[in-house]
């Protein structure tokens, strides 16, 4: 009884349902029989992760499904000891090097360099090279990406890396010139929604198409968070219905609550309240760039055009800081009270106005 | 020869500064005759005192000189008696002695003499106040050298080997007669000396000065202070009675010289006087009440049930404690009023503070030695009655700054220590919430010391201002007072410092002396962000003063000045705009210092700390300086930290747990999969009440969440203004629900669980899990089929209560370990692998 995300999600490439062409071009390199490094970058719920599953398979067959996880030590060079999550097939391997923190260089430096050293013993084997695939490469650190690029060099005929990421803007140029880049583009709106109704269809309902479009709305293009939407949709009310709201992850609610808030009021008291809100998001790990783009969203939508450039304007201003500076509060807080100032103003000049 | 001289010049000079004790003393002689034969036989412990007594500088020169003494004396003995030994043990040695000296001291007596000469003047007046201090210092450097001349083992008993001389070898008798002989003694050293010496001129000086002081020496006898040095040689002069005046007078050794030290001079001598504990339940009565009643409560032989009081109580007494701990800050009288009370009581203290290492071990031995054994000190006091009810109580200052290598384990073994403690312990310690202390704070009576008001010590200092006549204004000594932050110790130390140079003061100049001194007062971060917001105090502050705030404790005032930046109301903004105005400056100002604060500590450059000074606190505290309109908070930013990186560990766990089910990552799970996960898991129970159990159970085994995971999901998905999720199961529910989960004995997880990872750790046997694993799995599969078909990725699953039977069947792995790994491993190392297709050896 899993979600239809995981229900649903196709197991080869040829069952995938969008950026057809490329899956072809996939194949087709699985065919050659070599393979260089991979870095496939796309927003989060485009389906990165599940297209590199149908690419392993392909290269590999089924044997790649049967899959296992393991605790691996690591030993610091500072003598602390962490235990660092991997699920492998007989074939792959696949790390978050990040779930070390700081530590994130020691796991690329024994870990990956250890699977990529050792070749490949089996005969029956397909391949001679086996694949080591890394996650959430844009938050590995500096260190980890320089002692990356040296095994990448040296072991390419044992190990091919796949590399997986939100965006390349944080993975060093050096890097992502040793590596095929594959983009996988967010779905488009009648891609997400052919692919709910086929759920739906397998699932015995019928979806309304503005259901879907509203979803679609609401999802913002993630496909993973509009397969699990609809499905919540389904368990609000069985027959689906054209008139039914989607319902929201709670943290987009308690973020939209806080915009408003600010709308509301501008006060040091105000902004008291709002600081309490913002640290509520913090703590529950919402990353603060959705956070200042959730609020931007729904403060600009409420001002007047003049407004609006200004607002936009600091709000990029203080989201560059949070990049330099360590402590995000102080950031966003600076901007709600430049907003709140900004805003404030501008509702008592025009009221002077008025008369 | 030079030493005899000197040696009186102390003990006249001993005298004139001892008048007062020498007035006390007077009775003494008499006494002192009866007592003749026991000082005798008690001579042995009169000497380690002695070597004890004159401070240090007594050993090292006088072993020094022993050596050559020694030599010169060998010399000196040939020349003069030639090859005779016989002859040279019977014959008189006072001739000896005196001959002895001319050699080998003569040039010594010359320089000496020499050095003093400006002194001579005086000594033919039989003044001879004046040149007494210089002389005394030689003395006692010198004198006690002499009896290494005499004999070999001269340091032993240098009361006998003076004898000899006199009394020409035979010591049995020595001892009755030495007494009426001291007088005819001390002339004839005195002339053996005068023929001795061949410089006239200087030698008249001597003999004048010799004979004023024999005289006092027969008139009175008793030379407390300075007996210690008449053991040596001339014991021709002082004799057996100056011996035993020592053991009288020894307690009075104790050298009382007036101290200069104002904080010294003006110690409380009685509880009473103790500042700021005159109230009936202050501290030092609590103390003394506590003290007092030790004996009873925890004595021995005593077996009274106490219980343990409960922490609010008001008016406890302590009784349960067996030890007490003061704390507080320094210079208000902790360690006075601990001995004092002590001392009230007629209580031995027994002190170890922080210059004593108190490892583990030495503590434990040497504090034990002393609590076991008795006092010297009521011998000595008492002519030798020995006190058996004398008590002890252990006084360890100074506990906060037991640390370091040295002192490792001390406060564990304090704590052992007061367990089994048979007498009082009192610690003291200035950090009450320091880690250490907290765990020792459990086994003591608390007494926590507040700093006395101003006018509490004002008071004690007006009195003490008087008696030195010093002039000084109240108001002037209240500057001082609270410059000094309310510590007694300083403002004394201050007062002493400026009256020195004048004994008017005048207010202006104290005040600026105060203020001086005010400087190096460390705020706390509360004070010191009131001050960086509060507009009063900024008209007296220069930029500098301001940014120096900052400096109190630039760690934390970063986070104070943003937490309560918006409690403070700016005076200077007339509409609330302004004031928002005011805010959003101040709010930016405040991130432009994270930033260089991430560059100070990302790039260690900590010469940016004054910059960051300026935009964290200075910029801020101009922008909203006015007055705060609510209560100045603790940083919430630390709070919240710590539970985001709690969140973080959580979901990482899950997604980690659920990650053979889902794609996607850490942000992913929190964002889009828990909430929906969740009501997965939830709703069948609020549904269908018990008959949805079996279908929460297969949601939770389809994403592989154990009890825990579940727990820690519902932590993650709760936000504020939202009712439980949970609250709308039935606690009836809950209950069926835990009963499936442990009646299916947890779920069939892929992952191990966290505590057998460790022992899997251990026994190394992940590298062996790949090979053994397939086939592991083959011959499983037979048991579980129905499972491996449902799991439509065919992953490997592991049961727990199988694996019971494995781990038993198996006897290497007795742990019920949940990871297929390691059982894998025991297994795999034993039999030989048939069918394993795995990938080989990593």
């Amino acid at each position: 009884m899993s979600l239809w995300v995981d229900k649903y999600r196709p197991k080869s490439l040829s069952l995938l349902d969008y950026h057809k062409d490329q899956a072809n071009q996939l194949k087709n390199l699985v065919k050659q029989g070599d393979f260089p490094h991979l870095l496939v970058y796309g927003p989060s719920g485009a389906g990165k992760k599940t297209r590199v599953t149908c690419l392993l398979r392909e290269l590999y067959g089924p044997g790649v499904e049967k899959l296992r996880m393991e605790s691996v030590p690591i030993t610091t060079p500072s003598g602390k000891k962490l235990d660092i999550k991997t699920i492998s097939s007989n074939y792959h391997i696949e790390v978050n090097p990040s779930d070390a923190g700081i530590y994130d260089r020691c796991v690329v430096m024994e870990l990956v360099k250890n699977s990529a050293q050792t070749h490949q013993l089996d005969p029956t084997g397909q391949r001679d090279f086996k694949v080591v695939v890394l996650t959430e490469v844009d938050s590995l650190s500096v260190d980890a990406q320089h002692a990356l690029r040296r095994t990448m060099e040296k072991y390419v005929s044992t190990c091919r890396l796949i590399l997986i990421s939100n965006s390349t803007s944080r993975v060093i140029p050096a890097i992502r010139s040793r590596c095929l880049g594959v983009r996988v583009a967010a779905p488009t709106q009648d891609q997400i929604i052919s692919i709910l109704q086929m759920a739906c269809k397998k699932e015995g309902l019928s979806l309304p198409l503005d259901l879907a479009k509203k979803i679609v709305d609401k999802s913002e293009r993630n496909l993973r968070l509009a397969l699990l939407m609809c499905e919540s949709c389904k368990v609000q009310e069985t027959p689906l219905k054209e008139k039914q709201e989607p319902i929201l992850p709670q943290w987009q609610v308690f973020l939209k609550d806080t915009a408003r808030s600010i709308m509301h009021e501008q006060s040091p008291k105000q902004l008291m309240e709002v600081r309490g809100r913002l640290y509520e998001l913090l703590s529950h790990n919402i990353p603060i760039q959705i956070i200042f783009k959730g609020l931007l969203k729904e403060l600009v939508s409420n001002c007047d055009m003049k407004l609006k450039a200004v607002v936009v304007e600091e709000a990029a201003f203080f989201e560059h800081r949070v990049h330099q500076g360590s402590k995000g509060i102080f950031h966003l807080e600076a901007f709600v009270a430049k907003f709140m100032c900004i805003y404030k103003k501008f509702m008592e000049d025009s009221v002077i106005d008025m008369f | 020869m030079s030493k005899d001289i000197r040696s009186f010049f102390s003990v006249q000079s001993s005298k004139k500064k001892s008048n007062e004790s020498d007035k006390k003393n007077s009775k003494e002689p008499t006494r002192s005759s009866n007592k003749k034969k026991r000082a005798v036989i008690e001579s042995d412990s009169d000497e380690d005192i002695e070597i004890f007594e004159p401070k240090k500088k007594k050993t090292s020169p006088a072993a020094a000189k022993k050596e050559s003494k020694i030599e010169k004396k060998t010399v000196n003995a040939a020349d003069v008696f030639g090859s005779d030994t016989v002859k040279r043990t019977n014959r008189p040695s006072t001739s000896k002695v005196s001959e002895l000296h001319n050699d080998s001291e003569f040039d010594k007596v010359l320089q000496d003499l020499d050095e003093s000469a400006w002194a001579s003047d005086d000594l033919f007046d039989e003044t001879v106040s004046k040149p007494a201090p210089k002389e005394t210092s030689k003395t006692t450097s010198i004198s006690p050298s002499p009896p290494g001349k005499d004999s070999s083992p001269p340091m032993k008993r240098p009361s006998e080997t003076s004898k000899s001389p006199v009394k020409k070898a035979v010591q049995g008798e020595a001892e009755k007669n030495v007494k009426h002989t001291t007088m005819e003694s001390a002339s004839t050293s005195k002339s053996s000396i005068k023929e001795s010496s061949p410089k006239k001129l200087k030698l008249e000086k001597i003999e004048s000065a010799l004979t004023v002081q024999a005289k006092e020496i027969g008139s009175s006898k008793d030379k407390n202070q300075q007996k210690l040095e008449k053991p040596s040689v001339k014991v021709e002069i002082k004799s057996e009675k100056a011996n035993e005046k020592a053991n009288d007078t020894r307690p009075k050794l104790e050298p009382s010289p007036p101290s200069y030290m104002w904080v010294d001079k003006y110690k409380p001598t009685s509880v009473k006087q103790i500042i700021g504990q005159q109230g009936d339940n202050s501290n030092v009565k609590k103390l003394l009440r506590w003290l007092s009643s030790w004996h009873s409560n925890h004595g021995t032989g005593v077996n009274k049930k106490l219980v343990r009081p409960s922490p609010w109580a008001k008016d406890d007494n302590g009784a349960f404690f067996k030890a007490a701990l003061l704390s507080g800050p320094p210079g208000i009288g902790k360690t006075t009023a601990a001995h004092l009370v002590c001392k009230e009581l007629g209580m031995d203290v027994v002190e170890f503070n922080a210059s004593d290492t108190r490892s583990q071990k030495l503590m434990s031995k040497e504090v034990g030695e002393l609590l076991s054994s008795k006092s010297l000190l009521p011998f000595f006091q008492s002519g030798g009655e020995s006190k058996t009810s004398a008590k002890h109580v252990l006084v360890m200052d100074e506990v906060d700054g037991m640390a370091g290598n040295e002192d490792r384990g001390g406060v564990g073994e304090l704590i052992s220590l007061i367990k089994n403690s048979k007498c009082p312990v009192i610690c003291m310690c200035n950090d009450r919430n320091h880690t250490k202390i907290r765990s020792l704070a459990g086994y003591c009576f608390d007494l926590r010391f507040h700093k006395p008001r101003v006018e509490q010590i004002r008071g004690a200092m007006m009195s003490v201002c008087f008696k030195e006549k010093v002039q000084i204004s109240p108001q002037a000594l209240d500057e001082v007072i609270s410059g000094t932050n309310c510590d007694i110790r300083q403002v004394l130390n201050n007062l002493s410092m400026w009256s020195s140079t004048e004994k008017k003061m005048n207010t202006e100049q104290v005040k600026t002396d105060a203020n001086a001194a005010k400087k190096n007062i460390k705020l706390g971060p509360w004070d010191a962000v009131k001050k960086i917001f509060s507009s009063e105090d900024h008209k007296t502050m220069s930029l500098m003063d301001k940014s120096d705030l900052f400096f109190h404790d630039y760690s934390l005032l970063p986070l104070f000045v943003q937490e309560n930046y918006l409690i403070s109301s700016p005076h200077a903004a007339k509409k609330r705009t302004d004031s928002l105005h005011h805010i959003a400056r101040a709010a930016a100002s405040i991130s432009y210092g994270d930033l260089i604060e991430k560059t100070i500590r990302s790039k260690n450059s900590w010469s940016l700390l004054p910059v960051q000074s300026i935009f964290s606190s200075v910029v801020p505290g101009d922008w909203m300086e006015g007055h705060f309109t609510g209560q100045i908070q603790f940083p919430s930013w630390l709070g919240k930290n710590s539970r985001g990186l709690k969140m973080s560990r959580m979901l990482q766990e899950l997604q980690v747990h659920m990650r053979l089910s889902i794609s996607g990552g850490k942000q992913a799970v929190n964002l889009d999969y828990i909430q929906p996960i969740l009501n997965a898991i939830i709703r069948p129970l609020i549904a269908e009440g018990s008959q949805g159990v079996p279908k929460t159970m297969q949601a939770m085994q389809d994403y592989f969440i154990t009890r825990d995971d579940l727990d820690s999901l519902l932590e993650v998905c709760k936000w504020p203004n939202q009712a439980d999720p949970m609250a709308g199961v039935d606690s009836k529910v809950k209950a069926a629900l835990t009963r499936a989960y442990n009646k299916a004995g947890g779920l069939m997880i892929p992952y191990a669980l966290d505590v057998p990872v460790k022992k899997k750790k251990a026994s190394a046997a992940v590298e062996e899990g790949y090979g053994g694993e397939e086939e592991e799995e083959e011959g499983e599969s037979d048991d579980d089929k129905s499972d491996d078909d449902d799991a439509a990725d065919g992953m490997i699953k592991a049961k727990k209560p199988e694996k019971k039977a494995a781990s038993a069947s198996s006897s290497s792995s007795s742990q019920a370990s949940s990871s297929r790994g390691s059982r894998g491993g025991a297994r795999g190392s034993g039999q030989p692998r048939g069918r394993g297709r795995g990938r080989g050896k990593k």
